[in-house]
């Protein structure tokens, strides 16, 4: 069994997984982020999305088109957006109903996905920037539902300059990579800079409404 | 042959370390909450990413890996088949023994100091977000910084304990007149 050095480091990396996943939900709990008895639903969820993208990695057919990508994403993305939502929400930062975001978000990932999957059939370099601009389009329902209606973190007029502003890095993408021919090497590490204003932005707004919330209660 | 190392190199993703994100993340909300302190710049140092690494990687896959013949975005798509694998002794070594283990107890000692630190704080009431958000910043830290501060492993985490205990003994306070 352990002679096949292939499932030995999968034994151990599945061991490894079991542990982080053990010791950051016990954290997690001890914190009083979860509770107790969500606690193993975590555990045994963080070691399920190992397990599974491990598994269509190893299994998935040799298809050029891009299913595993778009199956692979299923869990990642939702993943990100909602345990930050979640940490907004316990840390009473925002208030949210939950039932409605869930139907948005889930209507509009699955949307998202077909989507992805009918255009799997894509030469290279355009699969390399579409999925973002459908991930994009994809959580800015929800996103607004959270920041805009349900938080007031953003009036509408901010909000349109922040999504303009993600339009236009998306555009400038497509510039650099089909008018200028830069490598796609350049245009990755631009991506980044240029995601800073929004991080910082939306950062910077988040403290501000939650600080006046927070001297608006105490007075 | 060469492309099935790609393959192989990207099968090794650890799982779970997610939730360690989460917990740190967690903590600098909640504390700044309590504290009525600003959080963006503690959190935004941690969201920094790395451009020049983001270059380098995607260089040596897209642009240095197809003129060897191989083309990474395809690997994926290749039935795994472990006879393909050339020389599982030095993977194994590689991986396992070396960067593996070593980072397992450099990321647990670690996570235990930052907790401890976060614990610590909300007994004595002092503000625990700076401690956090440097422990987990030199952790993840971008190119030239981490070229000139080496301190991602436990030493840059045995620092920021002894500048702790240091601050709790009095020193590096600000004056109050």
């Amino acid at each position: 069994m352990f002679s096949d050095p292939v499932f030995t480091g999968l034994i151990i990396f599945s061991i490894i997984t079991l542990y982080w996943s053990i010791l950051g939900a016990y954290v997690l709990s001890k914190s009083g982020a979860i509770s107790g008895k969500s606690a193993p639903i975590l555990v045994a969820y963080s070691f399920l999305a190992w397990l599974t993208s491990r598994i269509m990695y190893m299994n998935f057919p040799e298809v050029p088109p891009h299913p595993i990508l778009i199956i692979s994403g299923l869990v990642e993305s939702p993943q990100n957006i909602l345990t930050t939502v979640y940490i907004y929400y316990r840390t009473k930062i925002i208030k949210l109903k939950w039932m409605p975001y869930i139907a948005l978000y889930s209507i509009f990932l699955a949307a998202n996905r077909i989507s992805l999957y009918l255009c799997r059939n894509l030469p290279v370099p355009d699969i390399l920037l579409l999925p973002r601009v459908f991930s994009e389009w994809a959580s800015l329902p929800a996103w607004l539902y959270v920041y805009v209606k349900s938080n007031k973190i953003f009036s509408m007029k901010q909000a349109s300059i922040i999504i303009c502003y993600q339009v236009l890095i998306w555009f400038s993408l497509v510039f650099m990579l089909h008018y200028l021919a830069l490598p796609y090497s350049q245009i990755s590490a631009l991506e980044v800079i240029m995601n800073y204003p929004i991080t910082l932005l939306t950062l910077m707004f988040i403290d501000k409404y939650r600080l006046s919330y927070l001297e608006h209660t105490s007075q | 042959m060469r492309s099935m190392y790609v393959e192989y190199e990207l099968l090794w993703t650890v799982g779970g370390m997610w939730l360690i994100n989460l917990v740190a993340m967690y903590w600098i909300w909640e504390d700044s909450q309590a504290h009525k302190r600003r959080a963006w710049p503690w959190i935004f140092i941690l969201m920094l990413g790395d451009p020049f690494s983001t270059y380098v990687s995607n260089h040596y896959r897209y642009e240095y890996l197809p003129s060897k013949g191989i083309y990474p975005y395809l690997v994926p798509f290749f039935r795994y088949d472990s006879t393909h694998f050339l020389e599982p002794v030095w993977i194994l070594d590689t991986f396992f023994f070396w960067s593996i283990l070593f980072s397992l107890i450099d990321s647990t000692i670690a996570f235990f100091i930052i907790y401890w630190i976060y614990s610590d704080c909300k007994k004595t009431g002092e503000r625990a977000t700076p401690w956090i958000s440097i422990s987990r910043f030199i952790q993840v830290m971008p190119f030239p910084i981490n070229y000139f501060f080496p301190l991602s492993g436990y030493t840059g985490q045995i620092f920021i304990l002894a500048g702790y205990i240091l601050y709790k003994l009095g020193y590096f306070r600000r004056r109050r007149i």
